[in-house]
């Protein structure tokens, strides 16, 4: 073996040692490029965008990329994530407001600012009537003497537009409530033999002056202070009538606009006056409950054992006020909170 | 090959108009000293195949420099080969010197020189010279690129690529003399 060292030569006798070997392009690399070349139009136009687009607006900004745009100059991440968190909320409480559904406390800042959304007294008076009409049709005495304790309470604070929304359909209720637990009552037969004897033929007829200018339905079995086809001397021998009899006895006054109760007279018992929540509330509420519907003993309906001041009298004064009916039911109430 | 390139003149605008046979005679004229290129620097065939592909299709993006720069397509195609085997080397942690440098000794390259085989006895020296070296005198030599051209890929001055071939064979003469005195 002869090397021979000059540049050339060695240079020739290294290209000769690393020819490569005489290989080609397989049908896959081929196929690469000639896709490369079907593609390449587009992707020069689009280098060319690249290297024009810091030069020459290439697209016409829209209000949408103007808008992002405007929230990438924000330098800080915190600050434009606020500004995202303001937009998301407010559009949130637009919506809740316009479609008058907030929760109870954002509804009570609302209404404090004095944006057109429903008082929270009326929006929890509402409630309530939505309980009441659950329980009277669950026949639930407890529930329904709770939600109509409560419901007569929150109408007594409601303002007077508030209170024109709801008067007749929860004067309606309560009513449905009183009548459902005079019978509630009746059919636990605590009022047995005594309820005979306080009502009898008597009749308590609503006379009160303020006749009620709370809406009391026309087929409201309180209205008018008719006489009912079942007596509680009835309820009080133990038949159950289906519908609670009302009318005469319980009596209720119809309440009136200014909570000037009306005053109730027949010729009935005393004793059988079992008067339901005033339905329409006021500052003073002229209701006279003198029975606790689901009490037993002495206080059942047409028991003699009333007190002169649980009943109302013959003559039609109206001796409880709201607070005193309040003052009777609130220990349910309290006891169901 | 750049006297081919330099007798077509007409080659590199017809590779600029995206002419499929034009690229396709490229390709396989280049092939050959493309792949042996990549493969001694990323030690795999495969890989060496891909690194390939990838630079054609590069090339093929960005026809419209080549013609602005001026440079033959052979050249500018080992340029861009070149940044792929580096990407590749980068990514792959893997900065081979490959292939690896191998002593010179009776078992070794040192054998086949002892049998007689001036080939192998060069490349066995050219395997053990420096990596940079290597690359020079392998765009030199395998790819035919002349110094002005290899300064451009290596980013290097023309004189300065001169000089550093010179160097080159001058660490492959006494090499190849020295493992010659062993032989002797």
């Amino acid at each position: 073996m002869t090397l021979t060292f000059d540049d050339d030569i060695l240079l020739a006798a290294l290209g000769d040692a690393l020819t490569p070997e005489a290989v080609e392009p397989g049908a896959h690399e081929l196929a690469a490029l000639h896709r490369a070349l079907e593609a390449w139009p587009a992707d020069a136009d689009d280098n060319d965008d690249v290297r024009l687009a810091p030069v020459i607006p290439m697209f016409t900004p829209t209000n949408r990329s103007v808008t992002w745009a405007r929230i990438h100059r924000l330098r800080h991440p915190v600050a434009a994530a606020v500004a995202v968190g303001i937009l998301a909320t407010s559009g949130v409480a637009a919506a809740g407001v316009a479609t008058d559904r907030l929760p109870g406390p954002a509804r009570n800042v609302a209404y404090a600012l004095g944006l057109p959304v429903t008082s929270p007294a009326l929006e929890s008076a509402r409630g309530t009537m939505v309980q009441l009409e659950a329980a009277l049709a669950d026949h639930d005495a407890v529930q329904v003497r709770a939600s109509a304790t409560l419901l007569h309470t929150q109408m007594a604070v409601l303002s007077a537009t508030d209170l024109t929304q709801i008067q007749t359909p929860a004067t309606d209720l309560l009513v449905q409530a009183y009548v459902f637990l005079v019978a509630a009552a009746a059919s636990q037969g605590t009022a047995a033999g005594a309820a005979g004897t306080s009502g009898g033929s008597g009749q308590s007829q609503s006379t009160g002056s303020g006749s009620s200018a709370g809406p009391v339905s026309s087929n409201s079995p309180i209205s008018g202070g008719t006489t009912s086809q079942q007596s509680p001397a009835n309820v009080g021998s133990g038949r159950l009538p289906a519908v609670p009899p009302i009318a005469t006895t319980p009596v209720t006054s119809p309440p009136t606009s200014g909570g000037i109760g009306g005053t109730t007279s027949g010729t009935g018992s005393p004793g059988t006056t079992v008067a339901p929540p005033s339905m329409t509330p006021g500052p003073t509420p002229t209701t006279t409950t003198t029975t606790k519907p689901d009490d037993g003993g002495s206080d059942d309906v047409g028991s003699d054992d009333h007190t002169s001041e649980d009943h109302v009298s013959n003559d039609g004064s109206l001796a409880k006020s709201s607070a005193d009916t309040i003052r009777k039911w609130r220990p349910h109430r309290s006891s169901r909170d | 090959m750049k006297d081919s390139v330099e007798r077509d003149g007409g080659e590199v605008a017809r590779l600029r108009v995206g002419d499929a046979q034009s690229w396709e005679a490229l390709y396989r004229r280049v092939y050959p000293a493309m792949l042996a290129y990549a493969e001694r620097r990323l030690g795999s065939k495969e890989e060496a195949q891909d690194a390939v592909s990838e630079s054609m299709t590069r090339t093929v993006s960005g026809m419209d420099r080549l013609a602005e720069t001026g440079a033959t397509p052979e050249s500018w195609l080992f340029g861009v080969l070149r940044h792929v085997v580096l990407d590749r080397q980068r990514s792959s942690y893997r900065r081979r010197d490959l292939p690896v440098h191998r002593d010179l000794t009776p078992d070794g390259p040192l054998e086949s020189v002892v049998v007689g085989d001036e080939r192998d006895a060069v490349r066995a020296a050219f395997d053990n010279l420096p990596d940079r070296d290597r690359e020079l005198l392998e765009l030199r030599v395998v790819a035919g690129l002349s110094s002005e051209e290899v300064a451009s890929i290596l980013d290097m001055q023309p004189g300065a690529v001169r000089t550093a071939q010179a160097r080159a064979l001058d660490k492959l003469r006494s090499v190849l003399a020295w493992s010659e005195e062993v032989v002797s």
